[in-house]
């Protein structure tokens, strides 16, 4: 359904439909905190990630640091402290968990100005079993393909095949992010073409799963609409995306049930 | 003693004409001369016709006026239509006496016209038909020159004008055929059907149609446009598909959405805010492939009226514009048959005469030959195409009864194979059903009854092997009766009501019928009443006015679910209505007002008012260009009832010596309960649909500038219009005002068609605007590996600017008028390969095949690119059209 339109383009003897162009655009300074943040019920360090918007696209952001940052779920504290390696990355305690039914809220506080943002938990569904298939037609590389059903969710997968014999490139790992929507959005039926990441035998692909919930379903549905559905044949209307941070922060503080596996493909 | 000197004269001079009418055939004024008189006395005028004729012409040199100017200016015209022309213009008429012409004053004093509301009336109706086809001629001017009266055609042909008693010359005037004229005996009612004669002059430099301007300069209606539908065959076409909404696009004041489109907005208004009627039953998406070409069959039609604002007070339903679309009835004297063989589509149209000047039977077919073509491109394919079919029969019963019956069908299939086992795809129809009688109940008195339905259906199938999808429809039926009433000189009575139906499913996604799967958003049913009267009043000679009322009712009724929400619109509580059950109403009045005054003979200024309302709206969040999965929703106790109040203020002159129309049109308009869109809203299958939505008003002004000639050798318009549209809502934008999508400031039209000679016709057409408003970034944030935008205002951006040049030639094939008939038409759109943008992105990559792609692998932060989506370069095409009778 997508290359509808390139099949109509083609048609219509058009020497291309899409070319690269210099577009000005009159960018404003926003002066806004951004915010990356996630708990999830792994035992493990979890990270809040401040930042600034940038101004032109493919900037690199300005990390906020010196902030003090904490999540609280009523009863416990845990107060996140700045990586010095990495700047405006805070993380916990190696040991906090997240659990299911609790509300999480990220607290943080730059000189006078705070912050504030709530999200819970609901519970993840099992991972389906992988589903690898060739990704052209010589077979050496291949590609997961993930069928979205059941509750949302998010899916990151990472490839390593730094190991695998195949690796004659300066990098041999990827990482692709996959969501799956409750919503029907006729921009996601007809999106654009996305690159597929494709890797050879021997690749080690890591896969971790995190439930959404209602609200967090909405921002990555929103998400989508600005960057992997925008473009398609039947392109909405552009808008902010939302946000669980007040005063006015952008992006998102989440909280999510995980479930992983790990796989070194041979096929 | 001279009056009784003059008329002894003439009276001499009719009785010699009487008594030598034998010898009158033996002067011939049919020899084809070439003229040019300006501002000639009729003194000059008369004697350079003599001269150039070579025929002598007798009168008495008291009853020529020393005012009169003679302006002619033709190539190749008959000394008959030229003395024609020169009566006309000095309001002489003729008589052939023995080899001389004698010129004679028409028995009444020309210095003053008469009050004609004053005299005794006699009624003069009719139909105005082609003489060929016997096809009625819609917006015929029917004037009397002496009189400086006349009146216009209406949608079926008919016309009724009371006149005194007595001799009158008529003149009968429709673009592109000779103007008749005759005198007639107005001794008591009479009904006169004439019938009109096609002109084949294709290479006249002017033909002066001082009648029709006339006319229209007089007539109260402004904002309004008439397109021919010979001018479609003539325009230059995107792949050789004429078509008619791509054609009206290309007038000041009507905006297109953007390359590959279908939609257009018309003084602010949205694009769901426009009217288009096929005999009357509307359509409500008049596009295929996506947009790329429009529903209508151009042979099929015959007329096509677009009103930009002034709409009468028949009209309503929608708030900015009525495209009326009207059929051939298809010729009742012979067989005829005509096609094309195109690119994209062939097309068949046949004309059946089943009684011979009583009824006929009209069948116009366009499949598109796509799938084939696909296919060599892509095997997955299945199916892709469109088609057309547009039907009507006409039956004249007796002279006071005709009967129409038209059908109009036509849909788009798309299909292709997503895996192995499934397949997907889009289907949409458009049908049209229309029934209609017309009754003359006496001379003055005119009726319309009219039972139609339409209806339109998307599907959207995920799998049609399992028989999934996703489908929204909309349909109506509706019965309307329309009453003309010819009063007297001076007042026309318009009233009618309608009677509407309708039903309509905001879209449900079906996925087994046998489980008996429900729907999760309510369909909807309403009933709607209409009821207008409106009176066309002449005041003076100079003062028109046209005033009406329109009332509308609109009942929302089960079986329905309605949610009720709080204030931040959460949803409270649901109400299920059963069937028939009225559950919401909207009443609104319309005035309408129209006033036009003659400044000059040849120039009039107008002033209207116009209120609107609409109760349908199709609800899309969407900026594609492209047609999408249509929603239809009615007013109802949780989306108010639309209006706008328009005002339009305008100019108009005819330029006699150059044969060109001057009109400038400025306007204000005001629109209430405007939808808009929460960032992100949900539209599909969302039950709370309305919690999407936010109300808002829509000021919108501007001014239209257009210079037209519509006949001779070098003929088209020039039109600029500046206009803003600016939306206001409160919750969006911030609450500040903001422009809308089609806010475009500036735009200029340029058409020009040329008769290089009798078989080759040149066109050109070049349109450019402002580029449409869009909302851009003005900063970025990154999460997860995205980058994802911050915008800091609504439509704080513009596309580049649009311009787009198209030329065609039109080569006709038969040196001779034959029976059969064939020209090959050449097109190339968009000349010089313009990329008009539909999309400007930041979200690109470019991978190893170069081609632009969302970003997959987000381990290093991926560079991204601004890319620019467009869809025409250049497109040549070529058609093929016959034509046989």
């Amino acid at each position: 359904m997508k290359k509808l339109l390139f099949h109509i383009i083609l048609f219509l003897l058009f020497s291309s439909c899409e070319e690269k162009i210099d577009f000005n655009v009159e960018s404003q300074e926003t002066i806004r905190l951004v915010v990356e943040g996630m708990i999830t019920n792994e035992i493990k360090a979890h990270k809040v990630k401040l930042s600034l918007p940038v101004r032109d696209l493919n900037e690199s952001p300005q990390p906020l640091s010196g902030a003090f940052v904490a999540i609280t779920d009523q009863q416990n504290t845990f107060i996140l402290e700045e990586d010095p390696e990495n700047p405006g990355l805070y993380l916990t305690e190696n040991s906090v968990q997240g659990v299911f039914g609790k509300l999480y809220t990220l607290y943080i506080r730059i000189q006078e100005y705070e912050f504030a943002g709530s999200s819970y938990m609901v519970p993840v569904e099992p991972l389906q079993p992988i589903n690898i298939t060739a990704c052209d037609e010589t077979g050496d590389l291949f590609n997961v393909e993930t069928l979205g059903n059941g509750d949302p969710f998010l899916m990151e997968i990472e490839y390593d095949w730094t190991m695998s014999g195949s690796c004659a490139e300066s990098s041999c790992m990827a990482r692709e992010v996959i969501y799956h929507l409750n919503s029907v959005d006729v921009n996601e039926i007809f999106k654009p073409e996305q690159e597929v990441v494709c890797f050879p035998v021997g690749t080690i692909i890591k896969r971790k799963q995190y439930s959404l919930n209602d609200n967090h379903q909405n921002y990555v549905r929103a998400m989508m609409n600005e960057t992997n559905w925008r473009g398609g044949l039947f392109d909405v209307e552009r808008g902010n995306i939302p946000t669980n941070m007040s005063t006015g922060a952008i992006g998102y503080f989440a909280a999510s049930s995980v479930v992983s596996d790990s796989t070194v493909f041979t096929p | 003693m001279r009056p009784y000197l003059s008329r002894l004269i003439v009276i001499l001079i009719i009785l010699l004409s009487f008594s030598n009418t034998t010898f009158s055939q033996k002067l011939s004024l049919d020899k084809k001369v070439n003229i040019h008189l300006q501002d000639a006395s009729l003194q000059e005028a008369i004697d350079k016709i003599g001269d150039i004729g070579g025929i002598h012409f007798s009168y008495n040199p008291q009853i020529l006026g020393e005012d009169v100017e003679i302006n002619i200016k033709s190539k190749r015209q008959s000394v008959r239509n030229i003395i024609e022309e020169l009566c006309t213009q000095s309001g002489l008429s003729y008589e052939i006496v023995e080899l001389q012409v004698i010129l004679k004053t028409v028995e009444k004093d020309e210095s003053k016209t008469p009050d004609t509301a004053t005299l005794i009336h006699k009624v003069l109706s009719g139909y105005i038909k082609d003489k060929e086809s016997g096809e009625t001629l819609i917006g015929a001017a029917i004037y009397f020159p002496d009189l400086k009266a006349g009146t216009i055609s209406n949608a079926f042909g008919f016309f009724s004008i009371s006149i005194p008693k007595g001799d009158h010359s008529l003149q009968v005037s429709y673009l592109g055929y000779e103007i008749h004229k005759m005198v007639l005996q107005a001794d008591s009612d009479e009904t006169v059907n004439i019938e009109m004669t096609k002109s084949e002059e294709v290479l006249k430099e002017v033909i002066i149609r001082p009648v029709e301007e006339s006319m229209v300069l007089k007539a109260s209606q402004m904002s309004r446009v008439e397109v021919n539908s010979s001018r479609l065959a003539e325009m230059p076409t995107l792949m050789g598909e004429g078509d008619l909404i791509k054609s009206i696009q290309s007038l000041p004041g009507i905006k297109l959405h953007g390359d590959g489109s279908t939609w257009f907005f018309v003084r602010g208004g949205n694009r769901d805010q426009n009217l288009i009627l096929l005999d009357d039953a509307p359509i409500y998406n008049p596009s295929h492939l996506l947009g790329f070409f429009s529903t209508f069959i151009p042979d099929a039609i015959k007329d096509i009226d677009i009103y930009k604002g002034d709409l009468p007070a028949s009209y309503g339903g929608r708030l900015s514009s009525l495209v009326d679309i009207r059929t051939k009835d298809g010729n009742m004297n012979k067989f005829a048959l005509n096609g094309s063989i195109g690119l994209i589509s062939s097309k068949l149209a046949v004309e059946v005469p089943l009684i011979k000047q009583k009824s006929s039977f009209f069948l116009s077919a366009r499949v598109s030959q796509l799938r084939w073509f696909f296919k060599q491109f892509n095997p997955d394919i299945q199916d892709f195409n469109f088609y057309d079919l547009n039907s009507k029969f006409n039956f004249k019963i007796n002279d006071n009864n005709r009967l129409y019956f038209s059908i109009y069908s036509g849909a788009d299939f798309y299909s292709n194979v997503t895996d192995s086992f499934m397949s997907s795809g889009i289907k949409w129809r458009n049908n049209a059903v229309t029934l209609r009688w017309n009754h003359v109940f006496n001379q003055k008195l005119f009726s319309n009854a009219t039972l139609y339905t339409s209806s339109y259906d998307y599907r959207l199938y995920t799998s049609i092997e399992q028989d999934y999808y996703w489908n929204s429809n909309i349909d109506n039926l509706t019965f309307k009766y329309d009453l003309s009433w010819f009063l007297n000189p001076r007042n026309t009575i318009y009233t009618g009501l309608r009677f509407s139906g309708h039903n309509i499913d905001p879209g449900n996604y079906y996925v087994d019928k046998k489980l008996g799967t429900q729907p999760i958003v309510s369909k909807k049913h309403a009933r709607e009443l209409n009821v207008y009267v409106e009176n066309e009043q002449i005041i003076s000679r100079k003062l028109n006015i046209r005033y009406g009322l329109r009332m509308s009712l609109w009942n929302n009724t089960g079986e329905a679910v309605e949610f009720q929400y709080d204030e931040n619109l959460n949803p409270m509580d649901s109400i299920y209505y059963a069937p028939g059950n009225s559950y919401h109403h909207y009443f609104n009045i319309e005035p309408r007002l129209s006033i036009s005054y003659l400044l000059s003979e040849r120039t009039s200024l107008k002033l209207s008012y116009a209120r609107t309302t609409q109760y349908l709206q199709l609800v899309s969040n969407s900026i594609s260009p492209f047609t999408t999965l249509d929603v239809w929703l009615p007013s109802g106790p949780n989306i108010p009832d639309q209006k706008a109040d328009q005002v339009a203020l305008g100019i108009f002159h005819f330029s006699e010596k150059l044969g060109l129309d001057l009109s400038a049109e400025a306007y204000y308009k005001k629109m209430y309960n405007q939808i808009d869109y929460i960032d992100h809203a949900e539209m599909l299958l969302n039950p709370y649909v309305e919690t999407q939505l936010r109300f808002g008003s829509v000021k919108a002004y501007g001014m239209e500038l257009m210079i037209k000639k519509s006949e001779g050798r070098l003929n088209g318009w020039i039109g600029y219009s500046l206009s803003r549209a600016l939306r206001n809502t409160e919750g969006i934008n911030q609450n500040r005002e903001y422009p809308a999508f089609y806010d475009r400031p500036h735009e200029l039209t340029l058409y020009l068609s040329y008769n290089i000679s009798k078989r080759i016709n040149t066109s050109f057409n070049w349109y450019y605007s402002t580029g449409a408003a869009v909302t851009m970034p003005s900063s970025y944030f990154y999460y997860n590996g995205l980058t994802l935008p911050v915008y800091h205002e609504k439509n704080n951006e513009r596309f580049p600017d649009y311009h787009r040049m198209d030329l065609s030639f039109l080569f006709r094939l038969n040196r001779k008028v034959r029976k059969f008939q064939h020209q090959i038409g050449i097109s190339i759109y968009n000349l010089y390969g313009r990329k008009n943008p539909i999309f400007i992105n930041f979200n690109k990559i470019e991978n190893v095949n170069s081609d632009f792609v969302i970003p997959g692998n987000l381990i290093d932060h991926p560079n991204l690119l601004t890319t620019n989506t467009f869809v025409y370069n250049v497109v040549p095409s070529i058609t093929y059209h016959f034509q046989f009778q």
